[in-house]
């Protein structure tokens, strides 16, 4: 008789037969990922001479300081330090215990990944959510209402309503009032020649609103919304990939606003990329002007009526809840977060790390989250990767409000 | 005279790898696991390109992180857990989300009537990814239940126990005895 373990290989083997041939895989695998390994030889070389640099600086003014008998001590900016890893052996068991309203930041916990957690934008409070371990979880910004792939569910765990009827998992953006969410329909591929996207408005249990007909569901391309903000009555709907154009329409009429088409890079063939300020009144164009293995990235900010009201040597990832801040960053590249009006740097991670795909704004206010993969980071293979969290300010003078690592 | 000293310590340190390991070694060590990772990506990921991407950006992040891998005798488990994670770190991007779900693997198109194959093969799509991984691990690449407890960071017991409880949602009546 055939057992479980032999059928359950069997259909493996049948999913595998359709990834072809894998024997030249592995030389070719190594050899790319090694060229793009860790810092290059010249790269070595000018970092060598860097640090020597400094250090010669630094042994003479301590030279010069000891012979002139210079008594006064110097006060010396120190780098944003790597956040402790939180090491706790058993999961948080305490149930967070702020008001309902109060926006938090969630997080896997690092020793269950089967619990939720969430924590202050303060970072003073933080206990485990009545989630269990629910799949897939999108919140929305205060982290008040949760998408699993099944159903809405309160912060409590309650189930409020099932997800739409079609809708194999969440694929909404929550909207700036926390309660309703913008999505593009249809939620799946239709036909070879796909079919018209619709946004739409909505609540959990609720009744969509068609607000207008932007772009298009179809295999070649990804149709999603950027932003959605009933306090500024307008979405952004990114079509990436085939025809790269966004639009910016109004929530109540489904006017749009103003439209761009952006693209596809010939030299690096790559597309470029668009991030909207949850409010849609900022949109960030990144344009790769280097290679694919060394990018140099720019962003162009488009204001309010599509007009460019800023430029930023970088990757734009994500803006502050006001758009003032934004996070800058790519793999590999140094991360911050920067004022972009006038350039200003507020904030820098530390060397070695770079953004790990993952940054919040705080709901109201003007601190930014943002997740850096850090390479002393472990990994494992049941749970989601940890992140160093760094919470920060706008105050340049202070600006990490406070950090951990956690598996986000 | 410490200023010479200091030029070439500086010159030593940055001209070897932190980890003390060269390319030759590493590939030595990981080369073999290349195979195994890109089908453990596909099985993840459903599509040939995402995989190979994945499982090249885990080859690199293994470069990085060997300095973890404390015993070497560990390290299929180990570079699986960096693909798996690497896999899930796409599997989360917005363009993943939004265009390739809806590509993974789908069972195989009933050709010869065998329903009881068909159900295992519907009942493993619709598993939680890291049971199916769990599966795929021990079924399809062989790992003793050690590695992969040792691969999603857990006792042996506690993998067993999942593996277990895999296998009961693909087949309720299922005797533990029968694995």
């Amino acid at each position: 008789m055939k057992t479980l373990r032999d059928e359950v290989r069997g259909a493996f083997d049948r999913e595998q037969a359709r990834l072809g041939d894998v024997s030249e895989a592995r030389h070719r695998l190594v050899r790319s990922a090694l060229a793009n390994r860790d810092v290059p030889a010249s790269r070595r070389l000018q970092w060598a001479a860097a640090i020597a640099a400094v250090l010669i600086a630094a042994i003479v003014i301590v030279t010069l300081a000891l012979v002139r008998g210079v008594g006064h001590s110097q006060v010396i900016p120190a780098g944003t330090p790597p956040p402790e890893p939180s090491v706790s052996p058993t999961p948080l068991g305490n149930e967070i215990s702020v008001a309902d309203t109060t926006p938090l930041i969630l997080y896997y916990d690092p020793a269950s990944f089967n619990q939720i957690d969430g924590v202050t934008w303060n970072g003073t409070e933080s206990g485990k959510l009545g989630l269990g371990g629910a799949n897939g979880v999108v919140s929305n910004p205060a982290g008040t209402m949760y998408a699993t792939v099944s159903d809405y569910r309160n912060r409590a765990g309650k189930v409020v309503a099932p997800l739409e009827p079609g809708a194999k998992y969440f694929q909404g953006t929550w909207a700036d009032d926390e309660l309703h969410y913008c999505q593009i329909v249809p939620f799946n591929l239709v036909g070879p020649d796909g079919a018209v996207a619709t946004l739409q408005l909505n609540t959990p249990g609720g009744t969509a609103r068609n607000v207008a007909g932007v772009g298009k569901v179809y295999k070649q391309a990804a149709t999603y919304v950027a932003a959605c903000s009933l306090q500024a009555d307008r979405a952004v709907v990114i079509q990436l990939g085939g025809v790269s154009q966004y639009w910016v329409v109004e929530l109540s009429s489904g006017r749009v606003l103003w439209t761009r088409n952006f693209g596809f890079n010939t030299s690096t063939r790559q597309y470029e990329l668009a991030v909207a300020s949850r409010d849609g009144k900022y949109i960030a164009e990144v344009h790769n002007s280097g290679t694919i293995e060394k990018p140099t990235f720019e962003s162009t900010i488009y204001g309010f009526n599509g007009s460019v009201v800023g430029h930023v040597s970088g990757a734009i990832q994500a803006f502050s809840w006001d758009g003032s801040l934004a996070v800058v960053g790519a793999k590999e590249a140094q991360l911050s977060v920067v004022r972009w009006r006038d350039a200003t740097v507020i904030w820098s991670a530390p060397q070695g790390v770079w953004y790990g795909g993952w940054a919040r704004p705080e709901p109201g206010g003007s601190r930014v989250a943002v997740g850096a993969f850090n390479p002393a980071n472990s990994v494992s293979a049941s749970g989601p990767e940890p992140l160093d969290v760094y919470v920060l300010s706008a105050d340049g003078a202070a600006p990490v409000v406070w950090s951990k690592t956690y598996p986000i | 005279m410490p200023v010479l000293g200091v030029l070439t310590y500086v010159a030593q340190a940055l001209s070897v790898d932190s980890t003390g390991l060269d390319e030759a070694t590493f590939e030595v060590l990981i080369g073999p696991l290349v195979e195994p990772g890109l089908r453990l990506a596909y099985s993840m990921l459903g599509n040939r390109e995402d995989a190979e991407d994945a499982t090249q950006e885990a080859v690199t992040r293994a470069w990085r992180r060997i300095s973890q891998l404390k015993d070497r005798r560990h390290v299929r488990p180990w570079f699986l857990a960096v693909v798996a994670n690497q896999c899930r770190n796409v599997r989360r991007t917005r363009w993943f989300r939004t265009l390739r779900v809806g590509e993974l693997p789908r069972p195989a198109h009933p050709v010869d009537g065998v329903m009881e194959r068909i159900d295992v093969e519907r009942a493993l799509a619709r598993l939680p990814m890291a049971d199916r991984q769990a599966l795929f691990m021990r079924f399809y690449l062989d790992l003793t239940v050690e590695e992969v407890a040792l691969a999603f960071g857990i006792s042996p017991a506690a993998a067993k126990g999942r593996i277990y409880r895999a296998c009961r949602r693909l087949r309720p009546d299922l005797l533990e005895e029968d694995l």
